[in-house]
């Protein structure tokens, strides 16, 4: 059931996602070949104003491809799930970790697509020899530390890329269960997800605040000057991902126990 | 034999108001029941919790012995008294929704009704009419076959022609063990088709009857009745 449900998640969310991508590309390129046309001179050119408004409009797209993508995530669970669409959808004889789990993949799938694209895209104008030079340069001095460090490299470097995933995972589960706990207030459902959202942060930075006074006056951070800095960063990253995961399954279960034991569509 | 609804000391409250009040009933296997009760004496309260889009305040509520659930959902085709299908959809495309997630779902009859009632499948429910929309949705319902059907308010929006027709679809589609709840406030149209009636009224359950009791015991038409037990 999971499989068909991230099909129809991908269907109607790629109707609005792959006509921007789409748009993005074409103003890539459009803006690309004003650039080379212009090279320097765009008061001589005569193609001042075209080169305006192509820029302009690539500068709506990326803004575009940022917002849609965040509205998009807050949207297809609040809307598909606790609106009218919810009738159709929680009467599916699907379980409640599907519904979530489809959502939440999706949701990933898109917002690393709309970052990808959206760098790529700022690559490819930036584009030149010099910038060409500079970053093989920065490829060719990754490759040697990879060389130089051997295994450590290899594994900073996935742990960097799991941290990227599971704080991906972990900010869109912060908006489920905020809206999920908005639910629960009966008339303010939206200022109560908003609310529940602020509230949920302010906590986190709150805990974190007192570990860290905590840390300083104990001592604890003296204990860790004697490590090796690989290995430093090595744990460092793995306590990172493992506290940021403990936070994503804490908001996943308090999403999950919401909508199983507590939903009222109205 | 087991029925396939039933309600025990079922409550639900909203804030500031009762929409339930221990509402005990069941609905045996093979009947068409009338809901039936004015507007706000719970009628689409009940059939929410039925298909667990509510929480129950207190009480439960069981299909075929159990909570409604994955497994409940397999077997309870349910007809929402709201447009909630997605308007970017079109006709098509929402028979393969509903053909993929229900096993008991016949994409041949589906599409059989939608020629009957003059609908093109490949129309998008956004152009639709309200009433057209309301056609395809009791379409999409009844093309399943399920083991009970609750229909909230199947008629409310459709035209008298329109309305013999479903009715039809209703007692042609559902087979000999299957039950069917239509919840209404339009009594005389459905009234030929009802076996059992159940009377709400603000959240209670005012009276429980089979048509023929009604007809042979009082002599009354089940409108009659109504009118007389909900009489302003």
């Amino acid at each position: 059931m999971l499989r068909k449900l991230l099909k129809y998640e991908f269907q109607a969310t790629g109707r609005i996602f792959l006509p921007l991508y789409l748009l993005l590309f074409l103003f890539t390129v459009m803006n690309k070949a004003f650039l080379s046309m212009n090279s320097g001179n765009i008061g001589a050119s005569g193609l001042q104003i075209p080169t305006f408004l192509a820029m302009t409009a690539y500068v709506c797209i990326v803004v575009a491809i940022v917002v849609v993508t965040l509205v998009a995530t807050i949207q297809r669970f609040y809307k598909n799930l606790l609106t009218d669409e919810g009738y159709l959808m929680f009467t599916l004889p699907v379980s409640v970790h599907s519904h979530i789990f489809s959502k939440l993949l999706v949701a990933s799938v898109w917002t690393l697509l709309s970052t990808i694209f959206s760098i790529l895209s700022v690559f490819i104008l930036a584009a030149s020899p010099d910038f060409m030079n500079t970053l093989s340069r920065m490829i060719q001095s990754f490759l040697q530390a990879f060389g130089q460090f051997g295994a450590p490299m290899y594994l900073i470097t996935g742990e960097a890329v799991v941290l990227v995933l599971v704080t991906l995972a972990a900010s869109i589960l912060n908006i489920y269960v905020s809206i999920a706990l908005g639910h629960l207030v009966k008339k303010h459902r939206v200022a109560g997800a908003l609310g529940a959202y602020f509230l949920i942060g302010l906590v986190e930075q709150f805990l974190f605040s007192i570990f860290m006074t905590a840390a300083k006056n104990g001592e604890w951070f003296r204990s860790f000057e004697n490590w090796d800095h690989t290995v430093l960063i090595e744990s460092g990253l793995a306590a990172l991902i493992l506290v940021t995961a403990a936070l994503g399954a804490i908001y996943y279960f308090g999403t999950y126990y919401i909508l199983k034991n507590k939903l009222n569509l109205e | 034999m087991e029925p396939i609804l039933e309600c025990r000391n079922l409550t639900k409250t909203y804030p500031g108001k009762m929409a339930l009040c221990g509402v005990s009933l069941t609905v045996a296997k093979g009947r068409i029941v009338g809901l039936l009760g004015p507007n706000g004496s719970g009628k689409s309260t009940l059939i929410k919790l039925a298909n667990g889009l509510l929480t129950p305040t207190g009480g439960e509520l069981l299909i075929g012995g159990k909570a409604p659930g994955s497994e409940s959902k397999k077997i309870v085709s349910y007809l929402p008294e709201r447009t909630y299908l997605n308007d970017w959809m079109t006709v098509r495309a929402l028979v393969d929704f509903f053909a993929d997630f229900y096993a008991d779902f016949s994409k041949e009859k589906a599409y059989d009704m939608l020629q009957r009632l003059n609908i093109s499948a490949g129309s998008r429910l956004k152009t639709l009419s309200k009433g057209t929309k309301e056609k395809v949705q009791l379409i999409l319902v009844m093309s399943r076959e399920a083991s009970l059907y609750l229909l909230d308010e199947p008629i409310g929006g459709v035209d008298p022609a329109a309305r013999d027709y479903i009715l039809n679809t209703i007692i042609s589609n559902y087979t000999e063990n299957a039950s069917v709840v239509i919840s209404t406030h339009l009594i005389s149209d459905v009234e030929k088709i009802l076996d059992d009636v159940i009377f709400l009224s603000m959240g209670t359950v005012a009276l429980t009857s089979t048509v023929d009791d009604i007809r042979e015991k009082k002599n009354k038409s089940v409108d009659e009745l109504f009118r007389e037990v909900f009489k302003c």
